[in-house]
């Protein structure tokens, strides 16, 4: 529209076209009021006009269906995962992290002041290392891990954490009630035990609780997956936000994990790829087998890694054997029981399953 | 504020944050747009979150735009035609067939109540035909230009400019009654 604009001559339809009316009535009447209240004074016989603009912009708004508050943000996160990788591949420039784009979505919104409820969910529940970061209670420490090896970091209560190159940690020196602290990237805890101070690790999409354990995190910002492997204790696994806490957590014991996939939204347990020795003798000798029958064998493994182990095969109580597996991985002790017996073994989730076996030695 | 076109070349160039300036700024108009075709709201967030799947896939390759609002209006409109073809949400009512030889509204002034006359308009408003509805809205509260309204609908830009003169003759029609009206009320008030 032209600069010399001649308001004594408009209508309704031209005050609904006029960028300066159209300010005044989406604020809501705070911008531009002083040149409208001039106006009106000025032009009393527009009044009506005025008036029936303002009421057919306002009868057009209340029939705008907005959206519920959090659908822009969960619409947006979909989007930003679908085209995740095409960034990586397609992109002439280096990739930015994902929070980025959220901060970019998050100022936009609070210079434009619409749609104020969104804003203040996001802020409520924010789901990346950044913005949950940014919204903590309390003022915190940032260490990023800027070197090419793993560096520990000692917290307030004795825990240590083991941060992997280019992995950020956040804590401060805990509360009364709670040890809360933020990931992004990977890191190896060992927590103090401290049953009346909860240990929270806020790792972008998931949250891990525990009382005193040790485990692996590893969530990056902008990864669509992150991983919880824990090796001693019990470690409570949830989806950040409103909706993960709706939701049953998952429990992980020692040599188990989770990989969350913040897309699907699911977890999937499973057994890590290495298990260590939880308990037992912790003696590699306790692995040396002489004329031991096969359900031993194998009840000794359960104990020593903390795994179930499954099998219908009632020979295996009669069958006995030798074998010095000593100090091998856990995988590779049932590889060698399971050709000396003749059959084979697969992992389902958490549990191991052996089929076959003639035991026919 | 940014220009759109300083925006969408960004976007174009493959600047994610420009792309979600984009997706900030008309996420709630185009949903309110999309759900005046599809009542099923998870449709329409479905609608919405392939488009700017789609856009940003093929941000190498759009052409410049300098009205962002325009462009993303047209392509979920397209968007939902195609999805819902079966299913008759585009009403087939011409958009001409509204005709009314009210004249134009003399220079009268008129002092009602403004909260009320919204709440009348409202209900003129929800009983016109839905296509007259989606031209007004796109007219009087998106703020598209008529040639603009004509692309998106996919109707003539005369086509367009009638269907808004008879939509706002009848409005206007109506708040005169219920002006007409409010002074009778109040006459019989102070009498």
């Amino acid at each position: 529209m032209e600069m010399s604009k001649n308001y004594g001559d408009y209508n309704a339809e031209d005050f609904l076209r006029d960028e300066r009316f159209r300010r005044w009535v989406a604020s809501d009447g705070r911008e531009e009021a002083v040149f409208w209240e001039d106006f009106k004074m000025r032009h009393p016989e527009k009044s009506g006009e005025l008036t029936l603009a303002r009421s057919l912009w306002a009868s057009l708004n209340s029939l705008q269906e907005m959206p519920a508050p959090n659908v822009r943000e969960r619409i947006w996160q979909h989007v930003g995962e679908a085209t995740q990788d095409v960034t990586d591949t397609d992109d002439q420039r280096p990739a930015r992290p994902l929070y980025r784009w959220w901060l970019a979505a998050a100022a936009i919104l609070i210079i434009g002041g619409l749609a104020w409820t969104f804003y203040t969910t996001f802020r409520e529940e924010p789901l990346v290392y950044r913005d949950q970061v940014a919204v903590a209670p309390v003022s915190l420490d940032e260490k990023i891990n800027t070197t090419q090896k793993e560096q520990t970091i000692t917290l307030a209560d004795g825990s240590t954490v083991l941060l992997k190159p280019g992995s950020k940690l956040s804590y401060s020196g805990f509360s009364d009630s709670e040890r809360v602290v933020y990931l992004d990237g990977e890191g190896y805890f060992d927590v103090a035990k401290n049953p009346s101070k909860p240990f929270i690790v806020y790792a972008g999409r998931i949250v891990v609780q525990v009382v005193g354990t040790s485990f692996r995190v590893s969530s990056n910002t902008g990864n669509v997956k992150s991983r919880v492997a824990v090796s001693s204790g019990k470690v409570k696994v949830f989806a950040a936000g409103k909706k993960g806490r709706a939701e049953e957590p998952v429990f992980l014991t020692p040599n188990q994990q989770v990989v969350f996939d913040a897309q699907a939204h699911v977890f999937a347990k499973s057994l890590v790829a290495q298990p260590v020795q939880v308990g037992g003798t912790g003696e590699p000798k306790e692995f040396d087998f002489t004329n031991t029958s096969v359900n031993a064998v194998l009840h000794t493994i359960e104990t020593a890694y903390g795994v179930t182990i499954r099998h219908d095969n009632a020979a295996f109580a009669s069958c006995n054997l030798t074998a010095p597996l000593g100090d091998m991985p856990m995988f590779r002790k049932l590889d060698i029981i399971c050709q000396t017996i003749g059959a084979t073994y697969e992992v389902f989730g958490t549990e191991i399953v052996i089929s076959g076996g003639s035991c026919d030695l | 504020m940014q220009r759109d076109t300083d925006i969408w070349n960004a976007f174009r160039s493959g600047d994610k944050e420009a792309f979600a300036t984009i997706y900030a700024l008309h996420f709630d108009a185009l949903y309110a747009y999309g759900k005046r075709f599809i009542a099923d709201e998870t449709r329409v967030e479905d609608a919405i979150q392939d488009l700017f799947i789609n856009l940003w896939r093929g941000h190498a390759n759009v052409s410049p735009v300098d009205n962002i609002k325009f462009y993303l209006f047209r392509s979920l409109r397209r968007d939902i035609y195609r999805i819902t073809e079966k299913e008759k949400v585009f009403p087939k009512v011409e958009l001409d067939a509204f005709l009314h030889d009210y004249d134009q509204p003399e220079d009268e002034p008129m002092h009602y109540d403004e909260k009320e006359l919204t709440i009348k308009l409202v209900t003129v408003l929800q009983s016109l035909p839905k296509r007259q509805l989606e031209a007004i809205t796109l007219r009087y509260y998106e703020n598209f230009s008529i040639s603009e309204i004509a692309v998106i609908m996919e109707v003539s830009d005369k086509t367009v400019r009638n269907t808004l003169h008879n939509s706002l003759t009848l409005l206007r029609k109506h708040s005169r009654l219920f002006y007409t009206v409010f002074k009778l009320a109040l006459a019989f008030i102070w009498h």
